[in-house]
Formats: structure tokens, C-alpha cells, sequence
């Protein structure tokens, strides 16, 4: 019995040991979860991770958000380089885009160091969703789009080089950063699990009328919001009032950030706004701001804009049902349009 | 590294089966750097501060058992001074100085010493620094007083700082209760795992399921005075009583099973408060580790009550003033501790304790005397709450201005639904139940594998987890 009992409790230090360590390290968890050993947190979407409805968990996430090969375009066009900048939007392969080269960057996740050929037209398009406009545009713009958008080589290329060199190392990346949420993600997101986050999410629900503080549910309750969006009293909502000098700062800093590129050897910078899902699927919650009209239609504008807001607010079905991004049928209307600026860029006269 | 977290559930599977794995000779090793972690994961400079009066205190300690005389109590003052001096830099230098710009305004002249946050802004307050500060103090006195050996061991001196159960709220210990403890060879004992286990999980009940829940209502009251009606402002301050008890006396309650499943006995901080018959009896089961300390090394060194009524009246105010002092920098936590002060010396003056059973001086009576008493002492209490949790002494009176408008009063407008507030009134007349008639309760093994399910699942079921830091880790 007494060995029993030493056994046991060996087992149990090895076994929390383990857990500490890999809850410590997101570099280690990435691995773990690469391997499979522990399920995507995120599988049917991420509102319903957050808010564990059972009604917004969506089985055929994977499906509904995946790109197939035949959405991948047909021609390609030589004389254009392609460069996006984007965010959890536009997470697609560059294959997926027609230019003859395919640049992408995921805003924060890299800086990318490029060298524009001079031989073919280079494009860059930037994507935003509307909830990050105020947080992206307004007053960090330099260091969120000149620091970590595109350097080209040559020029700015040293900048990048120190950024990459001040990367830290592998087990000591965000060392114990948001070690509690690390450890729901390795232990409790197994299927038992989510049966009682099920569990208390619909007593939450339906007892108190609470969502999880961190989505919130539309009035027909047919939808899941993030609280950011749907909340009027948080500054990124699109129901929070905004002036109208801060929308003649935002379009001065895309008008600012269009000059950079093309300083750099651009020939076109091009400018996406995304809605938000609560003002696609429940425009009326509160009284919208129309941001992204606003900064479209204003008159100090130099910026070309490839305006896709009015047809998103048509397709609500193109939002996730437990996720707040665009589906795959969100994505192939993204692909259709950059894809197509691609082609008329293609067909220009080359101006030099 | 808040107990009611994942991360502490994990570190306190670990460390606590870690602990009856190694040789006893390791143990206090291993609980020192499992509290120098636990101290670290909230800001790990704060260990070099705290490691600052360790060092103060452990010499202090030794060099005050070796003196004699003279040099004995000017040791022990300057130990005092260091601790306190420690405590006045990093709480109270803002608050002062801003008093003495206030009061320089007055008089039209201008304060030259700009506030410390501003000559050093990444400069905070160390969690838990009263607390931590008080127990030093509390060993530095009692070798002087010659009821504690100093200790010499400086690992296990840290450690009954560091002591990670009871490091950032409490309850605040005496070395002749601790210190002892760090040497003994707890065997593994399954009734103190049990009792552990138990006080644990009633802890956390009272801190997630009730107290977090209660504050979604307190918090938005008290954080929009201006837009309450009455009657919304009285519920969430009759919730704010509940509240405070349910988060303090929960994280005592967790921080005293931590430490028993380990084998440790620290002392009672709460005795069901609320069930007290008078203001006297509630402080004797309110915060004891606190009123003990104040008892023990202000009031009584101060002559007590064995001198003139004037002067027992002075004691008893000077010691609420500076409880109310420890609690925070600012003028409503002074004025919460100068109310209860002023009950105290009213009580004495006028003899209220015998009140409606003159036959009865002290605690007994009828029923309905008794609980007369009882809602008279927690009404009581409940006001100077008022205080201690608005946001400002202005604010504080603004919300009783309105509790005692009448007019005001209507539907309440609350955060909370129909059905979760007869949900949380049913929480409380659990607590009620629990407190008055199974307060020490502690249940066989097979009832406690029940129990400890139930609670347990309920505690995830029921809980609200917000984030939501307990009350006192800001003292």
C-alpha cells in the first residue's frame, strides 16, 4: 500500500510538472498542439470558444472556413507583384492570389523583407476590419504599418534585421504570459470538457441572461458577437460615436501610408475595410457610426479604396455562425476582388 | 497568481505533492522557492522589496536576542521604523503629500515635492505589502518581548514571511505559531488533507460563486453612483456586506486549508461575523489576525482599558484610526475605521450592550433581543461599509444621502435579473445556514468525497470568473 501511495504521488509530480512546464512556454504548446497531442481550441470557432453556446458550435467549421484548390485562380498574371497586408481575414495561401509573385504579411505576426522588381508593377493592397481601424490608424500607424508592414531591401531592409535580432528565443517566448488561459487550452479543451462549458454556458444563459463577458448574443439570438464589436461603450465598437476630426486623421494616415509605399517603389496602394459582423448581421443593435463609409466617401481621400461593404452587408450568411470572421464564401469574394484589381493592373500601359 | 486561477490549482497540485514526496530535510527549501514563485508570478520585483525587509528583520531579530537594556528597544525601534518607514514610502508618501498640497493651497501656497508615482511611474505598491510588513513586525517584537527565539536559519526566517498561503492577505501570523511549524515532519495525514480540502472548497464557494457574483451588482452601483436610484444603491450595499466577507473570509479560508493540507495550523481570521451581537463582538470575529495584532501591539501597549475611561476611549480610537489607516491612503478607509471606533467608545459610554435585557450585560437574552442585536450590529456595520467601498468620501455620502431619501426609492434597476437575484439570495441564506449551524464542520471521508464534488462542480457551474481579484490583496 505504501508503495502504492509513493507511486502515486510520483506520478502526480511528474504529471503537473509536465503540465507546469508546457502551460510556461507557448513556444512548447505550439509544438504540442502541431503535433495533434492536443485538440485546436479553436475547431468550431472562436465565439463559441469563447462562449461555449452550444447553439453556435459550429461542427463544420473546417469546411466552411477552408479554401479549396479550385478557388485558386486560373491565370496569373506576369507583369504584377502582389503584396497584401492583412490580418485573421486574409489568413489564405499567396497561391490563392493572381499576381505573378504573391506577398503576404499577417499584421504583427512578421515583418517581411522584400525586393520590388522593377520590371513588373508592384500592388499592395491592405486589408483592415472595421474594429481595428480606430486601434490601427489613428495614432500608431507608423509602427504598425511602416514597422511591421513591408521593408524593401536596400532601403529599409536594416530595420528589419533588428527586429528579427531582438526576437527572443524559444523557451523563454512570452514566458509564463497568460499562463491561465494556456492551461484551459491544454487540459480542458477535450470534447468531455466542452460538454460541461456547454453545461454552464446554457445555465448562465438561460438562468441569468449572461453570456460569457467576452461575445455577446444578438437580440434574436441568432448570432454571436465579440464583446468589442457589440458593445457601445467600447471604443472600437462601431456603435461608439466617433468625431469627425478623428475620421479626417484616419484618412490623412492612409493617404500618409499610401506616400510611404509608394516612396518605396509601389506603384499602388489600395485600402480594404471589412465590416464588422454585428453591423452585417445586426446593423441596428445600436446607432452605427458608418466608419468605413465615412473614411470612403470623405473628400480629403487620395487613397483608392476597393470598396466591398455593400456587398458583404447583403451576405450575413457569409459570417461564421460561432466565429466572428467570414467564411470561406467571405474569403472567395476577397480573392475575386484583389484578383480582379490584379487583372485591370495587368492590363495598364506601363506609364514608364 | 490568484487562488481562485487554473494556475494556482496546478501550482498547488504540485507543489503540495511534491512536498510529502521529499525528505523532510528539503521541505522548507522547496515551500521557500514555491513562494518566492508564487510572490514573483505577480510582479517579480516585487521579491527584491520584500526580500529588502526580510533582511532588515531576520539581522534585527538576531541582534535584538543578543542585546540588552538601552540597546535592545532602540533595536527594536529601528526595526520598527524600517518596517514602518518601508510601508509610509511605498502606501502613503502619495496620500500624505497630497494632503499637504491641499492643505498649502489653502493658504495659498504651493507644494514643491511632486507625487512619487510621478518621479518614479513604473513604481507600485507591492501586493500584499501591509500584510507582509505586519507579520515582520509581529517577530521583531515578540523576540523583544522574549517570547520568540530569533531565528537564525535565514531560509526559514523567509520562509515565515514568504509562507505563500498566507503571503498576500493573511491571516497575518505570530512567530510562536509559525515558526515552529517550518521544522516539524508533517507526516502525510489524510484528516488534514481532508480538513484542508474542505476549508478549500467552501473557500472558493464563497469566493466565486457568491462574492464574484454579488460584485457584478456592487461594482455597478457603487462605479455609477450618479445613475442609481435608491433602492439599487441599498441592495448592492447590502450585497457589498456579504461580498467583502464571502471574498476576505474565502481567501482566508483557502489560505488556511492550503496550509493544512501540508500539515500547517494557521490561525482563525473569521468567526461568522455577521452573527455578532454588538460592534465589540463583531471586531472578535472580523479580521482576527488583524484585530489581534492591533490588540497585541498598539491597544494594549497603549494601557488598554485598565486606565480612565478617557483614556481606554483615546486607546480605542487610536487603534480603529490606524486600522482603518492599514487598510489604505486614503480619507474613506480613516473615516470607515474612526466609525467603528466611534461605535466602540458610544458603546462604552452609554452602555449599550445591555440594551433591551438589562438582566443580561453580556451576550444571551430572548431570541428576538438577541436578534435585534444582531440586525442592529450588521445595519451598523453595513454603513461604515458604505465608506469603504465608494469610490470617494464624497461619493460615500451621496449614496447614503440617497439610501435615506425616501423618495427616491422605485423598481430597482440592478445587474442582475429576477432569476439570479433570488438565486443569490438563496446563496445567502446558505452562507447564513452554514455559518450558524456548520461552521467548523468538517465531514467523514465518505461524506467529504460528496461534498467535495458537489461544491467542487458548483463552484465551476455557478462560479463567475471575471478575473475578479480578491478585495484585500490591495493592503
Amino acid at each position: 500500500m505504501g508503495y502504492i501511495n509513493i507511486l502515486i504521488r510520483y506520478v502526480v509530480v511528474i504529471i503537473t510538472g509536465i503540465i507546469f512546464v508546457v502551460s510556461l512556454s507557448p513556444a512548447l504548446q505550439r509544438k504540442i498542439a502541431s503535433k495533434g497531442w492536443i485538440p485546436n481550441q479553436y475547431r468550431f470557432g472562436d465565439l463559441y470558444n469563447t462562449s461555449n453556446l452550444r447553439k453556435f458550435k459550429e461542427l463544420d467549421y473546417d469546411q466552411n472556413a477552408t479554401l479549396l484548390p479550385s478557388d485558386k485562380p486560373e491565370i496569373k498574371y506576369d507583369n504584377i507583384d502582389l503584396y497584401t497586408i492583412g490580418d485573421s481575414f486574409t489568413p489564405m495561401d499567396t497561391s490563392f492570389y493572381a499576381g505573378h509573385k504573391n506577398f503576404h504579411i499577417w499584421l504583427g505576426a512578421y515583418v517581411d523583407t522584400v525586393k520590388l522588381d522593377t520590371s513588373r508593377k508592384s500592388v499592395l493592397v491592405i486589408e483592415v476590419i472595421e474594429r481595428t481601424i480606430q486601434e490601427r490608424l489613428r495614432s500608431d500607424y507608423q509602427a504598425i504599418y511602416f514597422d511591421k508592414g513591408f521593408q524593401i531591401e536596400g532601403k529599409l531592409r536594416q530595420k528589419a534585421e533588428e527586429e528579427q535580432a531582438a526576437e527572443p528565443s524559444f523557451w523563454w517566448d512570452k514566458f509564463g504570459d497568460q499562463i491561465n488561459q494556456r492551461i484551459e487550452f491544454l487540459l480542458f479543451n477535450f470534447d468531455p470538457f466542452l460538454k460541461l462549458k456547454e453545461l454552464k454556458s446554457h445555465i448562465m444563459l438561460s438562468w441569468f441572461d449572461r453570456t460569457h463577458t467576452g461575445a455577446i448574443i444578438s437580440r434574436n439570438h441568432e448570432y454571436l458577437f465579440y464583446n468589442i464589436e457589440a458593445d457601445p461603450a467600447i471604443g472600437l465598437s462601431p456603435f461608439y460615436n466617433i468625431t469627425a476630426s478623428s475620421v479626417d486623421t484616419i484618412v490623412t494616415n492612409i493617404n500618409h501610408i499610401r506616400d510611404h509605399y509608394k516612396e518605396a517603389g509601389f506603384d499602388e496602394v489600395y485600402f480594404c475595410f471589412v465590416p464588422n459582423k454585428v453591423t452585417v448581421c445586426e446593423n441596428n443593435r445600436f446607432t452605427y457610426n458608418n466608419q468605413i463609409s465615412r473614411i470612403e466617401k470623405h473628400p480629403a481621400l487620395k487613397t483608392p479604396i476597393l470598396s466591398i461593404q455593400d456587398t458583404i452587408r447583403s451576405h450575413p450568411d457569409w459570417y461564421h455562425l460561432g466565429d466572428g470572421h467570414w467564411t470561406v464564401k467571405g474569403q472567395r469574394y476577397w480573392l475575386k476582388t484583389v484578383n480582379a484589381l490584379v487583372k485591370e493592373w495587368s492590363e495598364k500601359p506601363a506609364t514608364n | 497568481m490568484l487562488f481562485n486561477s487554473l494556475h494556482f490549482l496546478l501550482f498547488f497540485i504540485f507543489v503540495t505533492t511534491l512536498y510529502y514526496s521529499l525528505p523532510w530535510k528539503f521541505r522548507w527549501v522547496l515551500l521557500l522557492a514555491a513562494s518566492a514563485y508564487f510572490y514573483a508570478s505577480f510582479i517579480p520585483v516585487y521579491l527584491v522589496i520584500l526580500g529588502v525587509v526580510i533582511v532588515i528583520d531576520y539581522f534585527a531579530g538576531i541582534w535584538i536576542e543578543n542585546s540588552s537594556g538601552s540597546k535592545r528597544l532602540l533595536l527594536l525601534i529601528l526595526s520598527l521604523i524600517a518596517n514602518v518607514g518601508f510601508l509610509a514610502f511605498f502606501k502613503y508618501f502619495d496620500f500624505l503629500n497630497n494632503n499637504i498640497t491641499y492643505a498649502l493651497q489653502l493658504i495659498g501656497q504651493k507644494n514643491e515635492m511632486p507625487p512619487l508615482r510621478e518621479m518614479f511611474p513604473s513604481l507600485i505598491l507591492p501586493i500584499g505589502l501591509s500584510f507582509h510588513t505586519f507579520q515582520s513586525m509581529s517577530y521583531t517584537i515578540e523576540v523583544y518581548r522574549g517570547n520568540q527565539k530569533a531565528e537564525y536559519n535565514f531560509g526559514i526566517y523567509s520562509l515565515y514571511v514568504l509562507f505563500y498561503p498566507q503571503l498576500v492577505a493573511g491571516p497575518i501570523e505570530r512567530p510562536q505559531n509559525v515558526l515552529w511549524q517550518f521544522r516539524e515532519r508533517f507526516e502525510y495525514d489524510w484528516e488534514n488533507i481532508r480538513t484542508g480540502l474542505t476549508l478549500i472548497a467552501w473557500g472558493m464557494f464563497k469566493k466565486v460563486v457568491i462574492a464574484d457574483r454579488l460584485a457584478l451588482v456592487t461594482d455597478a452601483a457603487y462605479g455609477d453612483v450618479a445613475n442609481q436610484g435608491s433602492s439599487a444603491l441599498l441592495i448592492a450595499t447590502f450585497f457589498y456586506c456579504f461580498q467583502i466577507y464571502c471574498d476576505f473570509s474565502g481567501y482566508s479560508d483557502i489560505a488556511i486549508g492550503t496550509a493544512r493540507v501540508m500539515g500547517f495550523k494557521l490561525m482563525t481570521n473569521f468567526n461568522a461575523p455577521y452573527f455578532a451581537e454588538s460592534i465589540s463582538e463583531f471586531w472578535k470575529r472580523w479580521h482576527i489576525s488583524l484585530s489581534t495584532w492591533f490588540r497585541d501591539y498598539v491597544y494594549i501597549p497603549l494601557g488598554g482599558n485598565r486606565r480612565a475611561k478617557s483614556r481606554v476611549y483615546f486607546n480605542t480610537f487610536i487603534v480603529f484610526l490606524l486600522s482603518g489607516l492599514w487598510h489604505g491612503a486614503d480619507w474613506k478607509f480613516i473615516i470607515w475605521g474612526c466609525i467603528h471606533g466611534t461605535y466602540l467608545i458610544l458603546a462604552q459610554i452609554f452602555n449599550t450592550h445591555a440594551i433591551f435585557r438589562p438582566s443580561h450585560a453580556g451576550k444571551g437574552g430572548a431570541l428576538l433581543v438577541r436578534l435585534f442585536h444582531i440586525i442592529w450590529t450588521f445595519l451598523l456595520v453595513a454603513l461604515a461599509w458604505i465608506f469603504f467601498r465608494a469610490n470617494s468620501v464624497s461619493e460615500a455620502f451621496e449614496i447614503i444621502t440617497k439610501i435615506f431619501t425616501i423618495s427616491g426609492y422605485d423598481v430597482p434597476q440592478i445587474a442582475m435579473n429576477t432569476g439570479e437575484f433570488i438565486f443569490s439570495l438563496g446563496l445567502l441564506l446558505l452562507l447564513v445556514i452554514k455559518d450558524k449551524y456548520f461552521a467548523r464542520y468538517i465531514p467523514d471521508t465518505r461524506m467529504f468525497w460528496v461534498l467535495f464534488a458537489v461544491v467542487c462542480l458548483s463552484c465551476y457551474l455557478f462560479g463567475v470568473f471575471t478575473s475578479n481579484q480578491f478585495i484585500y490583496f490591495q493592503f
